[in-house]
């Protein structure tokens, strides 16, 4: 049992576990909304949408760094994926009832784009373990704090359904759990890893891309006006470019 | 020849090539066929998105700071003014879409594009005194979207009774304020360029409100939001691959 908790592997799961955690906090602001409205739905929409755009940046310049061309093969793949994801959920529409208490489609896939994007995530930080302690350190707070407003992003979708915020909270969690997973292999196999990150941090962006434009977008123009929609859109991507940039910077 | 007079050049090229839109228009048509509108304002907010990531990550340097976000709220404000002040029924999907559906008055059609090209002018401007190549390469990016734009220039002037001839004269007209931004503030950065930081995020601001609350919403109505999504995401990765195999 010592040596378990004594090795680095263990410390990287802990760390990257706590990552997990941070995105439930993101549940949290939702809590002092007391109705849900159209109007509400629309600006969530536009605020997660706006969210997911800023952070796509992040990923792709991140991915750029270690290869652009395997980048925009990923984000492809990424798009690929989200289409074949709805197609399928679209003719399977009982099992969204299952995953969760509403019944939007919409729920289930940005739950499955979130959590499949939290693969390349765990990968950075267990990879990040390889180049020292402290830039790990660095890497895991930044990534600890970057999922707070992703977890804003799925409540956002989530809430204006019904979700309680509890399980709002939980489902954050849920989606980021393949952080710690997916960082221990990473860390303990880091030079079979690297390779594959620019691949993983680009399919990453490319879901979450199509999920915005094929899902979040159009509900938020439906249920809202559109210069509201764009504001709030355009106001949260730059917010989570200078957030992102000031955990970077 | 200086960065500016290619710069300029360019641009203007770039605007001239919006008159490509009418012959476009014709071929496209094949004379009783509906243009691919959806089609064309969604490879335009590709590329558009796709210049405004490539913008914001020539600035990111040290990281965004204060003065990007800065920049960045003042290239949204004035778009949020403008539209604002339009009849808001006319441009969220729950009324006539001024371009496409009803009466259309010419000046106020050219005016609106030419709000748009304002903006990117700045965005070339400030993309061309960051890096002349990248600049260059986003004229490229603006003059297939001017095109692509000017589709629903000559749309709506044909709708009108015009040609498709007049539609592409307004389709380079309303391009022209590119050229005249874009050199106004590779001048301007020039002289201030302390203030660069400010237009980047000016520029990424700018491009970013306009997609959103123009391009997007028309092409979704015209052509449906799957379809659109898609051409959109492909046409804004075409932004980055370009500039990967360019090496900016």
């Amino acid at each position: 049992m010592d040596a378990i908790l004594s090795h680095p592997a263990t410390l990287v799961f802990a760390l990257a576990g706590i990552t997990a955690i941070c995105t439930g906090l993101g549940a949290l602001p939702f809590a002092f909304l007391k109705e849900i409205s159209d109007r509400t739905l629309s600006r969530s929409n536009a605020l997660a949408a706006g969210l997911m755009l800023g952070a796509c940046f992040g990923l792709l310049v991140e991915g750029s760094h270690s290869g652009w061309w395997q980048t925009l093969v990923g984000a492809n793949l990424g798009v690929a994926f989200v289409l074949v994801t709805a197609r399928l959920l679209g003719e399977h529409e009982p099992e969204v009832e299952d995953l969760a208490t509403g019944d939007r489609r919409q729920m289930v896939l940005i739950l499955i784009v979130m959590t499949v994007h939290s693969f390349a995530e765990g990968v950075a930080v267990g990879a990040s373990f390889a180049g020292g302690i402290e830039l790990a350190t660095t890497i895991t707070i930044a990534i600890a704090i970057h999922n707070i407003p992703e977890g804003v992003a799925i409540t956002a979708v989530l809430r204006p359904q019904g979700v309680s915020i509890p399980r709002a909270a939980w489902l954050s969690v849920f989606s980021s759990l393949p952080q710690p997973l997916m960082a221990v292999p990473a860390f303990l196999f880091v030079d079979w890893f690297k390779p594959a990150l620019p691949f993983a941090l680009g399919f990453a962006a490319g879901a979450m891309v199509l999920m915005v434009l094929q899902e979040l977008l159009p509900e938020a123009y439906e249920s809202g006006r559109s210069v509201e929609v764009s504001w709030i859109v355009s106001s949260s991507l730059v917010a989570m470019l200078l957030f992102q940039g000031l955990l970077t910077g | 020849m200086d960065g500016l007079t290619l710069l300029v050049a360019a641009t203007l090229a770039a605007s001239l090539l919006a008159g490509a839109s009418g012959p476009a228009y014709r071929f496209l048509t094949g004379g009783d066929r509906p243009p691919p509108l959806g089609w064309a304002n969604a490879i335009a907010s590709g590329l558009m998105l796709g210049a405004a990531y490539a913008l914001a990550a020539q600035g990111w340097g040290d990281g965004p700071g204060l003065a990007f976000g800065i920049g960045a709220a003042l290239g949204i404000a004035p778009g949020v003014l403008v539209y604002e002040r339009q009849d808001a029924a006319a441009w969220d999907g729950t009324g006539a879409d001024p371009v496409n559906d009803g009466p259309t008055d010419g000046y106020a059609t050219i005016f609106r594009h030419a709000l748009h090209a304002a903006p990117e002018g700045v965005a070339l401007g400030v993309a061309a005194f960051g890096d002349l190549g990248l600049g260059l390469f986003l004229v490229a990016a603006l003059a297939a979207h001017n095109v692509a734009e000017g589709l629903s220039l000559v749309e709506a002037a044909v709708k009108s009774g015009g040609s498709t001839g007049s539609g592409a004269v307004e389709a380079v007209v309303s391009n022209l304020p590119q050229v005249v931004f874009a050199a106004v503030v590779y001048m301007g950065l020039g002289a201030f360029p302390q203030a660069y930081p400010i237009g980047v995020g000016f520029g990424v601001g700018a491009l970013v409100f306009l997609v959103l609350v123009d391009l997007l919403p028309r092409a979704y109505r015209q052509d449906g939001h799957e379809t659109i999504a898609l051409v959109c995401a492909l046409a804004m990765s075409a932004v980055p691959l370009l500039a990967g195999i360019l090496g900016f």
